[in-house]
């Protein structure tokens, strides 16, 4: 009788050893982390504000922009000059855009307003610029306007006047820039980047 | 007597003396245990590392560069480069068909602008941390899948999910870049990075160099042998960003045919890391790589070291399990001898109504086979446990690492050898026990005087 | 219960004639530690008449469990020649004596000699399972004499369980086993009280009529001595009567 419980109770013990060594935990499973999202392209038009200054590969507005707002699945071109006015941009720049086939794009044309172009002429041009980049495609455009210290306020004033006829005009979504204070290039960044993303 | 009366006697008498019993089944069963455990690890390091290293796999890998071989090249397991040469498709199909030759896993690079995230908190509060610049760096595009095929470690997170386009894994070189220690590595995990591949675009008589960014997840930090770049990422992350280089403007200004010189796409494949069919065929196929034209590393010497070294372990842990057989052999002897001296009446008995010498024999040698068979199948299935345990230790830290766990397994021929083998050994050792009872004479039987 | 005791006891081969011992000129010594001899019997002859029951009498150290060791072939002749029915045990030696001891010999010993992991039934059986008797009529002989002997109710139990007098009684079972035609008994009592020796005594007095065999009682109780047709008395290794 003793020896038949001490040998059962060996074998519970053994086996439940056995069993317990046997369990080899959870297999790590391919983790899923990547979001799916859909692939996108972000591409920025413009001037020198677009371009940017030193610095401006981390701090300038597109970069923001694109860091901050866009899903991580997006990629992002800048294809602004440094001298380039709306002109530029409709001779220079629309045609790589188009090439890309962006899902988005922003244009600024604050150059403009340095170099005294003509109201109508950069409204025309701006127009140009846009039909030509949604001309059979879905891609969004945002344009926006000059913000109160690109030049004198009656300049800014009639610059934004043919830049929101134009986006109107072309189907283009206006970004009012007017509440752009900051003179420090990376507080400014910032704060263009966000009244854009608010108009995403 | 039969062999069915000598087992019943055994039986009935180890039974009486039961706290003796469970004494010498116990310390069979332990060394039983410690043998069989033994030879189990040594079985799954041998199919682990040994089956890596003589079938297949990272260790048996060599690594073919995009260079001419210089001299004296198969005599050093680093790569000696000569001239740039560049590997093309034909190349990669040549090398491929090579005998010996397992499989080959190509690797991809590009050279992309890099802006690293603000610096993580550290935890040591004297060290100096600022921004960091954007700089140029390697990101180096493998098959995710085949990731387990190349000398890669991980030591912090978990590898891309394959083909992935927004995450990457981070070498040393990248925590240098950004002025970390190795011992950061946690701390850049979980961080994101953005990668500029570069394109010239032509504009009036000159170019301009615009990027095509993307964002990717630190998600590891790995060390990987004979990688240079600071990234590692899928293919498909890497191979669109060349796309975009590749599809840069002919430039006639001079900086501009500079940059296309720095930044060109020559070379279709940035290396090869060619997996050979064993150990045994990594210095023939270094020789056909080096007869094709480039140069290549193997760690083969070392490689030699690590298996003669392994056999010594090996030789050194089986002996340590029979020493531990040998003294429960001695302890199943010491103990029976004492038996018979106890007993030596009741043996002067059986031989007075008639029990045969042999008969006598039989019956202890029965007591000590049965005695070693019980401790070799407790033990055995202890040191199968036991096993076990140290396999859960050991895969999760393999897992840890990225890698594939070892199983774990009794192989018929471990279980069968650790009961046989308790029960011969026991036999042994009951011998001369068994012996000296049978010839104790029947007058024992009356006493002494 | 005596008297139902003797009409039981009878030998597997019917009833059993015992057999006649002539031993002439045994000598037998042994040799001590420091090397010097010891005699124990010198130049002994002894004559037993088939179903013959002697006592054998004499002080302590007078030889008498050495002549019963010698008749009874737990040790070989050294001198002079012993002969138990047809069998000569100065020629026998090794798997003969042996076979000589479980077939013709029936031993009871003063210790009783019974195997503590065994039962009483087992004890019984071992003796036949040494003479390689089939299992299932061991069985039956087993319980058949532990009936005779007045155990039936304590087959299954241990040598530890049981009292000397019944441990006695198992012994003498096992004795008469294999049909032996010589019961040897060693101070078959000296272990017991009183009672269970007079039992033990009738016992062995009914066993051996029942089965006809010679027995021979080796006792320094003349008392005891006095139950049998002859006493010899062993005084420095040789006899008198």
């Amino acid at each position: 009788m003793r020896v038949r419980r001490v040998i059962v109770g060996s074998v519970v013990v053994v086996a439940a050893f056995v069993g317990l060594a046997g369990c080899d935990g959870e297999q790590a499973a391919t983790p899923v982390r990547e979001a799916p999202g859909r692939e996108s392209l972000y591409v920025a038009l413009g001037g020198e504000d677009v371009f940017g200054g030193p610095g401006s590969l981390v701090t300038g507005w597109p970069r923001v922009l694109f860091r901050t707002a866009l899903p991580i699945t997006a990629t992002f071109v800048n294809l602004a000059g440094p001298d380039d006015g709306a002109a530029d941009v409709l001779r220079r720049q629309v045609e790589v855009a188009r090439e890309l086939r962006p899902d988005l794009v922003t244009i600024t044309v604050v150059h403009d307003a340095e170099r005294g172009i003509d109201a109508a002429a950069v409204g025309a041009d701006l127009q140009a610029v846009v039909e030509r980049l949604r001309d059979g495609t879905k891609t969004r455009v945002l344009v926006g306007t000059l913000p109160p210290d690109a030049a004198a306020p009656d300049v800014v004033a009639a610059l934004n006047a043919a830049v929101t006829q134009a986006a109107n005009a072309s189907g283009a979504t206006i970004v009012d820039l007017s509440t752009v204070r900051s003179t420090d290039p990376a507080v400014r960044g910032s704060e263009i980047a966000s009244v854009f993303a608010a108009a995403l | 007597m039969t062999w069915a009366d000598s087992i019943v006697m055994a039986v009935r008498s180890i039974r009486r003396r039961f706290g003796r019993t469970v004494l010498t089944v116990a310390a069979v069963a332990l060394a039983a245990a410690l043998l069989t455990s033994l030879l189990i690890a040594v079985g799954a390091a041998r199919s682990r590392v040994f089956d890596a290293v003589s079938k297949g796999g990272p260790l048996t890998g060599i690594q073919v560069s995009p260079a001419t071989p210089d001299f004296g090249q198969l005599d050093s397991d680093s790569a000696k480069l000569g001239d740039p040469r560049p590997i093309d498709e034909a190349a990669r199909r040549r090398i491929t068909a090579l005998r010996g030759v397992k499989s080959v896993v190509a690797l991809v690079s590009s050279s992309v602008f890099v802006i690293a995230p603000p610096p993580p908190e550290v935890a040591d509060p004297g060290r100096e941390v600022r921004q960091v610049e954007p700089f140029r760096g390697t990101l180096t595009g493998v098959n995710l899948r085949r990731v387990g095929e190349l000398p890669v470690t991980v030591l912090a997170g978990e590898l891309p999910v394959p083909e992935s386009l927004h995450e990457v894994a981070v070498t040393d070189a990248y925590l240098r870049a950004v002025g970390l220690r190795s011992t950061d590595a946690n701390a850049v995990i979980g961080t994101e990075v953005e990668f500029g591949a570069p394109r010239l675009f032509a504009r009036g008589d000159d170019g301009t160099v615009r990027g095509r960014w993307t964002r990717s997840t630190i998600v590891a930090v790995v060390a990987a042998q004979g990688a240079s770049g600071e990234f590692i990422g899928s293919l498909e992350q890497v191979q669109a960003a060349r796309a975009w280089t590749a599809a840069s403007d002919v430039v006639d200004g001079r900086e501009a045919r500079q940059f296309a010189e720095e930044l060109a796409v020559t070379s279709k494949y940035s290396g090869l890391f060619v997996v050979t069919e064993g150990f045994g065929s990594v210095g023939p196929v270094r020789a056909a790589i080096t007869k094709i034209g480039y140069s290549s590393s193997a760690p083969e010497s070392l490689i030699a070291s690590v298996r003669r070294y392994s056999q010594v372990v090996e030789i050194v842990l089986t002996a340590i399990g029979l020493i531990a057989l040998g003294i429960a052999a001695l302890g199943i002897a010491n103990a029976m001898l004492a038996a018979v001296r106890e007993r030596r009446r009741e043996i002067g008995v059986l031989k007075a109504i008639g029990a045969r010498d042999r008969d006598v024999r039989r019956v202890f040698l029965v007591e000590a086979g049965l005695l070693g068979v019980a401790g070799g199948l407790v033990g055995t299935v202890f040191g199968y446990g036991l096993a076990r345990l140290v396999g859960l230790a050991v895969n999760n830290y393999l897992s840890g690492q990225g890698l594939t766990g070892v199983r774990i397994g009794l192989p018929l021929l471990i279980f069968a050898a650790g009961i046989v083998g308790s029960g011969v050994l026991a036999l042994v050792a009951g011998t001369l026990p068994a012996q000296r009872a049978a010839r104790l004479p029947a007058r024992q039987a009356m006493g002494d005087g | 219960m005596t008297g139902e005791i003797a009409t039981q006891i009878t030998g597997e081969r019917g009833v059993v004639t015992g057999v006649a011992i002539e031993a002439r000129a045994v000598t037998h010594g042994y040799v001590r530690s420091d090397g010097s001899g010891v005699a124990v019997l010198e130049a002994l002859d002894l004559d037993l008449v088939a179903g013959e029951r002697v006592a054998i009498t004499g002080r302590s150290g007078a030889g008498k469990t050495t002549l019963l060791a010698l008749l009874g072939g737990l040790e070989r002749i050294q001198h002079g020649s012993v002969c138990v029915g047809s069998d000569d045990l100065s020629e026998l030696d090794g798997d003969a004596l042996a076979s000589y001891r479980r077939n013709t010999v029936g031993f009871v010993f003063q210790h009783f000699g019974l195997l503590g992991s065994l039962t009483a039934l087992e004890n019984v059986e071992l003796a036949m399972a040494v003479a390689s008797v089939p299992r299932r009529r061991r069985s039956i002989r087993g319980r058949e004499l532990l009936d005779a002997v007045g155990l039936a109710d304590r087959a299954d139990h241990l040598p530890s369980a049981l009292s000397g007098g019944e441990s006695q009684r198992v012994a003498i079972a096992r004795a008469l086993a294999n049909s032996p035609q010589l019961l040897l008994a060693d101070e078959p009592t000296g272990n017991l009280d009183d009672e269970s020796s007079a039992l033990v005594l009738d016992l062995l007095a009914e066993s051996a009529d029942g089965h006809g065999c010679t027995l021979m009682v080796a006792t320094h109780d003349r008392a005891v001595a006095a139950r049998w047709d002859r006493t010899v008395v062993l005084d420095r290794g040789a006899l008198g009567t």
